[in-house]
């Protein structure tokens, strides 16, 4: 084996590294942007967004108030899941809604124009009707 | 030569691993509307002021189409004094659409129907009923919006409509977010959207396919269910998907259930063999006029006209009896 022959044997043993290496992190980076955390809540009043909540990163029962020209409604997380605990709208239709997880199908309070949207990945279809 | 090779694949890999072959983006957003709230989704080489645009053109029909803005076009009619009115060209070719539905029904749709649907208010607001003693109407209230339902008193024009008629009123409630959602998929179209999913509380149009070329999947709602909870799924790709039920708006008193779907005849909520009633049209404005007169007339009376309507496709009716029964071209994936 002569020194240029060993030469190239040195640079494909590099380049086969490297490209080892590239693989690798760009396996990490795919794998990290497909874990794009799937339940997130977002709270909007009169179509402003007011709050976007991580539902999966939820350590302790949180309350939001959105107190906003004559709305007034409480909103409850923890972990997983929301609901509206409270609401000052005259159909009470929020309240009764109860704990939502996710889905496609917001929780509407109409009268105060507050809604609650959940991004989900995990969703098997793309709407709801009925 | 050869790391110029190497080079070449190890972008192509990155640009694998990442994802990153998708050019085109998918956009989605939910807003409240009016009465209901609106999610659309477009996909494709999109502006991305497309979807600000889509919803001020369901605001700018609401507009338009509403019983209760004052100014709009209906309340325009329904406030004339029974004189001819001028109206926008998209408010004569819905009214226009809602008596062929009158005729396709025998009258049980009618959109002179807007003395009734106030009289009994089915979106009242709780302190309002809290000082009623009945939330049903009185039979003499009932008499008088009734005598008021008449599609033949309409004169439609080029331009203008009138009703002769001057208590009658017309509610276009039971056909505009059809036409919206039409509206708004023509709107995405013509905007060069590769697909859109416009959905407005239920009445669902599936333009071209999803982002990952697959058709889409439209839940249909178990009726009295959970929100969300399904008797099926239908997989389209450029139609609509429009439902009606008996359960969505409705009330309890004294242990009877009254809906809002209502029987002109009768001047109450129609006594009927169809919890609800989902229709997969050329259009939304056909599938939710057809939901609603699906309702109305009975399964027995859909089952024998439906086929013959230009736009139809497919019907999946859920009867009182808990049977699911299906009406040409769909499939519902259980
Ligand atoms: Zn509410």
């Amino acid at each position: 084996m002569n020194k240029s022959e060993r030469t190239i044997k040195l640079s494909n043993r590099f380049w086969m590294l490297m490209l080892g290496v590239i693989v690798i992190i760009s396996a990490i980076i795919a794998v990290l942007l497909w874990r794009v955390p799937a339940d997130y809540a977002r709270i909007y009043h009169d179509n402003v967004l007011v709050d976007v909540i991580n539902l999966t990163t939820v350590t302790e029962r949180r309350e939001i108030e959105i107190t906003r020209d004559n709305a007034n409604n409480v909103v409850v997380i923890e972990y997983g899941r929301v609901r509206m605990e409270c609401a000052n709208c005259p159909d009470g239709i929020c309240v009764r809604r109860g704990w939502v997880s996710g889905g496609l199908i917001p929780i509407v309070c109409l009268p105060n124009r507050v809604v609650i949207v959940f991004d989900s990945s995990d969703n098997d279809v793309d709407a709801v009707v009925g | 030569m050869k790391r110029i090779s190497l080079i070449i694949i190890i972008v192509m890999l990155l640009t694998l691993l990442s994802g990153c072959a998708e050019r085109t983006v998918q956009l989605s957003e939910t807003r409240l509307l009016m009465d209901t709230y609106g999610t659309i989704t477009i996909h494709g080489d999109i502006d991305p002021e497309l979807l600000d645009d889509a919803f001020a053109l369901i605001e700018e029909l609401e507009g338009l189409f509403s019983m209760t803005i004052e100014g709009s076009d209906v309340w325009r009619i329904n406030n004339s004094g029974g004189e001819a009115v001028q109206v926008d060209a998209r408010t004569i070719e819905l009214i226009t659409t809602g008596l062929e539905f009158a005729e396709l029904s025998d009258g049980m749709f009618d959109i002179t129907i807007g003395r009734l649907s106030r009289l009994w208010d089915f979106g009242a607001a709780a302190s309002d009923i809290a000082s009623l003693e009945s939330r049903v109407p009185s039979v003499l209230t009932i008499k008088e919006a009734r005598e008021t339902i008449n599609s033949d008193q309409m004169n439609v024009a080029e331009n203008t409509v009138q009703i002769v008629n001057s208590d009658a009123w017309i509610d276009l409630g039971a056909i505009a977010k059809g036409f919206i959602a039409d509206s708004v998929a023509e709107l995405l179209i013509d905007r060069g959207v590769s697909g859109a999913l416009i959905d407005l509380g239920g009445d669902v149009v599936a333009v071209g396919y999803r982002q990952d070329g697959t058709v889409w999947r439209i839940a249909l709602q178990l009726p009295f269910g959970n929100p969300g909870e399904r008797i099926g799924v239908v997989e389209v790709s450029g139609v609509a998907v429009v439902a009606s039920g008996i359960y969505e708006r409705q009330f309890e008193e004294n242990g009877i259930i009254y809906h809002h779907i209502l029987d002109p005849t009768t001047g109450m909520p129609v006594i009927t063999d169809i919890v609800s009633a989902t229709i997969v049209a050329e259009n939304a404005l056909i599938g939710e006029g057809l939901s609603t007169i699906a309702i109305l007339v009975g399964s027995e009376r859909a089952l024998e006209r439906f086929e013959q309507v230009q736009g139809f496709i497919g019907a999946v009716l859920v009867l009182d009896s808990g049977e699911v029964l299906t009406i040409g071209d769909v499939e519902l994936i259980v």
